[in-house]
């Protein structure tokens, strides 16, 4: 697992790449803390390059979305692969977040 | 059919999981995406007893069997750790708003949702967990 910040029009753009297991998912959560103790209020994770995401993982997601929302901020997912989705849905959190279908939707 | 795989109770093992389930679930005509929702519900298992299963330094084994017979796909997880029945656990509460759901509780849940059914046996000091699911193949 490997992730980027880009910045663009206001948003932290967080790319990650790979598998986020039960192996990682405290490397990926380093990263998004980063960005939020960093101050950014408008983060996006973008998910075009992870192809397997395990429970441990979607923690890292729920945590980030709390911590945004108690920060006032919002949190955005991009581009998941039909997989990935799939194990979102399964987990009952798909509906919690937002989700656009790629970058170039974000407004 | 049948494949088996022993792992280790090291969180490093779980890296060796999802080359085994793609191996056989190409072998078998499983598709992709089941494949990975299965390695969704045998990582947290497995993990699950790497956390909490032993409270020794000593390596121990953890061996997984897979079968498909009849369209249906049955995972068999055989440990001796501590007795441990994850079907014990109560289930999240989907309906509270995300702010308000527990971040734990999750994994054991989406075994339940991935597989059709979730059994345990403890046997001769050994935990059985039997995950199976109807592939209609």
């Amino acid at each position: 697992m490997t992730t980027q910040v880009d910045f663009s029009n206001g948003y932290a753009i967080v790319s990650v790449e790979g598998r986020v297991d039960t192996t990682n998912y405290l490397d990926f959560e380093k990263s998004l803390t980063e960005v939020m103790d960093a101050g950014h209020k408008k983060i996006v994770i973008d998910c075009s390059g992870m192809n397997y995401i395990s429970s441990s993982g979607l923690r890292v997601f729920l945590i980030t979305h709390k911590r945004m929302l108690a920060a006032g901020g919002s949190l955005t997912l991009c581009s998941l692969q039909p997989g990935i989705a799939e194990i979102f849905e399964i987990s009952g959190l798909f509906s919690i977040f937002t989700m656009v279908p790629d970058r170039a939707a974000l407004s | 059919m049948e494949s088996h795989i022993t792992l280790e109770n090291r969180m490093e093992e779980l890296g060796r999981m999802p080359a085994w389930l793609e191996e056989l679930g190409e072998a078998w005509g499983l598709p992709a995406a089941s494949m990975l929702s299965f390695n969704v519900a045998l990582e947290e298992a497995v993990s699950n007893i790497i956390l909490y299963g032993y409270d020794d330094p000593g390596t121990h084994q953890i061996e997984l069997q897979a079968t498909l017979q009849d369209g249906v796909l049955r995972f068999v997880l055989r440990d001796d750790g501590h007795e441990f029945d994850p079907t014990r656990r109560p289930p999240p509460d989907l309906n509270l708003p995300a702010e308000e759901r527990p971040i734990g509780g999750l994994g054991i849940y989406m075994i339940h949702k991935i597989m059709d059914r979730v059994e345990y046996h403890r046997i001769n000091s050994y935990n059985h967990l039997i995950l199976t699911k109807n592939t209609g193949t």
